[in-house]
């Protein structure tokens, strides 16, 4: 009857799923059932406490402040499956923020009283209740995801956990700059180190002068010994602060093809990490894998590499890696892959007719690759006159991107990725010309936003660094066109039936999956790259950009929005290396009926976060706009 | 054999005598001015043999009791009736449920108490209310020689009345339904239909029918029982 459905209803809402058979029977007698039309104020601010802990069984509700000028302060979305007014139900003496229902809403009302009884007797329940909801549940959930994926217990997870700082075993041996490369030498020798600091007088450190210095510098030039040592160091430094943990560092060495890192804390010099650390840290290395990128010989090995590449973020994953974590290191695994296909096909061809740039963006751009491959990137090459120069070039690139997508993007799977475009294959000219247009006649032609997040990967930096300069100025000093990148923003945003159920393909291939790419992690990303540029921000990533609009703009949801991104991109991440163990094509499709509970929640409650900072972005447009 | 009539009579009479002899006294105790937020409800349906209260009888009484707007899933009433009339054979299929079925259930006298019991001093809410009513009321009549009570609140009726007073309930679903029957009323207005022609699914439907109603009266000016059983009647 009616009392066993609640009770099937209830069973499938945490914390209650928690609650023995008995609980759940004893609260169902005084449940009841209430129905709230669109618009209507459940709660008030300021107004009356709750009597009742409200479930939501079908429809939704707005959390929001009222601010004292009036203003309306979007807290939070609750949907199917969600409760709302247990705090002032437990504190008793008002309602701390509106509760609106913005779809038709049913709702089950559990009594005051019964509720407080049930938190008594069911520890695991009130603790539930206790924490924080949304944060608790994502770490939850990622643990949980973690153990069903990798069968992980305990682990080693040092990469992860231990901050720089504990990684730097030895004092430092410092020398001064003026010191002749003789002494330096000697000095190295004498400590059997690898690398020496070179300090300034007053101690701060200025470079770095390691074995490969000495052997390229000094013994394979036959420089005169007698010099001082700063014409051989390396600067300026690459530096990792000390509270960060282990693997930033390691991305950094990565990064810059560097085997020793200067650990600084409080800006003062701490210590030298060097790969040789992280071996023992962590028995392997990235590093090596790096390495042997390198190494690769011809075209026909890059395919070789892949399992190698998965098999090192899969032990990541295992190991505890943070999304963003994993998602840097496949970026720089594929940068340092792409580099070495195009070096073969440069030692192949011969070398390019014009100079060029070669650049990422979009996910490549922001350190978010995953594995799908889906690898955007773009050429700007060198003006010139000959149109002789340009019909080479143009042959040249075409035959580059061949063997890109054979190699770097898709592995020579058919139908893969346009990893790159002819469209973005430009002179530097004709791209500036592109960017100013888009500026002088907002509206006309859709915006490519997501160029926004192009980063040089080969060449000549400089010329990527200044295009990408140019649109970003544009964007911020100009309100038009930022608000044509905010409309075109929310078109992309998730439709409102994400509250009710996950929006799922209607047919083909991923009929009833959930592209949680697309319908996940691009709207939270475009979100939040719209957030940055419109204060400026110019961080390439995601996180940093999140970390950015925090620390400077004191920006809300931020903690959320980290926590959101990385279970969106774990759950993808853990997903494409399942397909990849099964001997599948790694792709965005996950079936939302497959996820556990747990999950299936998060993953709504991120696609709330999603619809409030799509409301946000919605009032940043300017009120010309609005009144169109 | 006299211990077991005793024991049958005995339990008849102890429990035919209080909720009756209480029913009975309902129209005195009722609060009309008191406010229909707060108000006990009980929507309540009866599956039928036919339409023709002189022939037909009632085979089974759903009812789900409500606080105001509020259905409370964790109280409810249903009965099979044993018939004293014979079944058609139509009415079984619709209704799913068997000869044996029946014959196994209790005496209508039996049900009857223990739904005046259970409905209490509520107010009576169903859909086409005056058909369950006049059935209910007349087996009352026969067999306490006391009537219904309860006033009852018509859904239909009350439907009707919203569609004829231009509400904002109308604006609320873009547009109100032209059918009125229980299903057509359900589907327009969004309420889940799992299992029809069942009469506890059905008084629950009723119920939530009556729930999407009740937000839009008082400004319509209905607000307190009275104005709701003048704006609902059959």
């Amino acid at each position: 009857m009616l009392k066993n459905e609640t009770i099937d209803f209830l069973k499938n809402v945490p914390p209650f799923n928690l609650l023995p058979e008995e609980e759940l029977e004893g609260i169902v007698e005084d449940v009841s059932l209430e129905y709230f039309p669109k618009g209507v104020n459940i709660l008030t601010q300021g107004g009356a406490p709750s009597e009742f802990l409200y479930i939501i069984k079908r429809g939704g509700v707005r959390v929001y402040m009222t601010s004292e000028t009036d203003e309306e302060i979007n807290i939070d979305y609750r949907s199917e499956g969600e409760h709302f007014g247990l705090l002032s139900l437990v504190s008793g003496d008002l309602s701390r923020y509106n509760i609106m229902a913005f779809e038709d809403t049913i709702s089950f009302l559990i009594p005051k009283e019964k509720l407080l009884a049930v938190l008594q007797r069911n520890q695991s329940v009130n603790e539930y209740f206790l924490k924080s909801f949304f944060i608790s549940f994502i770490d939850k959930t990622r643990e949980e995801t973690q153990r069903k994926y990798s069968g992980l217990t305990g682990g080693d997870r040092a990469l992860f956990t231990t901050p720089v700082g504990e990684g730097v075993r030895k004092k430092p041996i410092t020398a001064l700059e003026s010191l002749g490369i003789r002494d330096a030498a000697r000095r190295m020798a004498e400590h059997k180190i690898s690398s020496l600091v070179i300090v300034n007088p007053t101690g701060v450190p200025v470079g770095i002068v390691t074995d490969r210095d000495l052997r390229e510098k000094v013994v394979a030039k036959g420089l005169d010994l007698s010099h001082p040592v700063r014409m051989i160091m390396s600067s300026p430094l690459i530096k990792v602060d000390a509270e960060e943990y282990c693997f930033e560092a390691l991305l950094k060495m990565m990064r810059y093809n560097i085997h020793h890192i200067l650990v600084v804390e409080s800006g003062r010099f701490k210590g030298i990490l060097t790969n040789h650390d992280f071996m023992v840290l962590q028995g392997s290395s990235p590093m090596v894998l790096v390495k042997e990128l390198e190494n690769i010989q011809s075209l026909e090995d890059v395919r070789g590499t892949m399992p190698k590449i998965h098999k090192t973020v899969s032990t990541l994953l295992r190991e505890g890696a943070k999304a963003h974590n994993v998602t840097g290191i496949i970026t720089e695994l594929t940068e340092k892959l792409l580099n070495r296909v195009i070096d073969l096909a440069e030692r192949k061809s011969g070398s390019p007719p014009v100079n060029y740039s070669l650049f990422l963006f979009d996910e490549g751009g922001r350190r978010e690759l995953t594995l799908n491959r889906a690898i955007r990137m773009g050429v700007v090459y060198e003006d010139t006159g000959s149109t002789q120069l340009i019909r080479e070039a143009e042959a040249y690139f075409g035959d580059l991107k061949k063997v890109i997508d054979r190699t770097v993007a898709s592995c020579g799977d058919p139908g893969g990725p346009d990893c790159l475009a002819a469209v973005n294959i430009m002179s530097f000219s004709d791209w500036k010309g592109k960017f100013d247009q888009w500026a002088a006649t907002p509206g006309r032609r859709r915006i490519e936003v997501s160029y926004a997040d192009m980063r040089p990967v080969r060449g000549d930096s400089e010329t990527v660094e200044n295009l990408r300069r140019s649109l970003l100025e544009n964007m911020a000093s100009r309100r038009t066109m930022m608000d044509v990148v905010i409309l075109q923003t929310i078109e992309n945003s998730p439709p409102l039936g994400f509250f009710r159920r996950f929006v799922v393909e209607k047919s083909g291939e991923h009929r009833s999956e959930l592209n949680l790419y697309e319908k996940g992690i691009r709207p939270l990303v475009d979100a939040v790259r719209v957030f940055a540029l419109q204060r400026g921000v110019e961080n390439y990533s995601t996180w940093r950009r999140v970390v950015e609009l925090k620390a400077r703009y004191s920006f809300a949801h931020t903690e959320d929005i980290d926590h959101a991104l990385e279970y969106l991109l774990t759950l993808l991440i853990h997903h494409q290396i399942e397909q990849i163990e099964k001997g599948l094509v790694p792709d965005n499709f996950i079936n939302p009926e497959h996820l556990a509970n747990l999950e299936k929640k998060t993953l709504k409650e991120t696609f709330h976060l999603i619809a409030t900072l799509y409301d946000l972005l919605e009032k940043s447009l300017s009120t010309e706009v609005v009144a169109k | 054999m006299s211990s077991i009539l005793t024991k049958i009579m005995g339990h008849r009479e102890k429990k035919v005598a209080g909720p009756v002899a209480r029913h009975s006294g309902l129209k005195q105790r009722l609060e009309l001015k008191a406010p229909i937020e707060g108000a006990d409800f009980v929507a309540f349906d009866t599956e039928l043999t036919g339409l023709d209260f002189k022939r037909d009888s009632m085979i089974s009484i759903g009812a789900v009791r409500m606080r105001g707007g509020r259905i409370l899933p964790g109280q409810t009433f249903y009965r099979l009736v044993r018939p004293d009339s014979e079944l058609k054979s139509q009415g079984v299929v619709v209704h799913e449920l068997t000869h044996s079925d029946l014959e196994k259930a209790d005496p209508v006298e039996e049900v009857l108490c223990d739904f005046i019991d259970f409905i209490g001093d509520a107010i009576l809410v169903g859909h086409f209310v005056f058909i369950d009513v006049n059935f209910v009321n007349r087996a009352m009549k026969r067999i306490f020689g006391v009537g219904l009570q309860s006033p009852s609140v018509d859904t239909s009726a009350l439907h009707d009345w919203l569609y004829e007073s231009d509400s904002h309930f109308a604006r609320h679903h873009q547009g109100m339904s032209l059918k009125s029957d229980l299903f057509s009323l359900a589907r327009k207005y969004g309420i889940e239909v799992e299992k029809a022609h069942n009469a506890m699914y059905d008084a629950y439907v009723t119920a939530q029918l009556f729930q999407r109603f009740l937000p839009f009266l008082p400004e319509c000016g209905v607000r307190s029982l009275k104005e709701l059983l003048m704006v609902s009647k059959s």
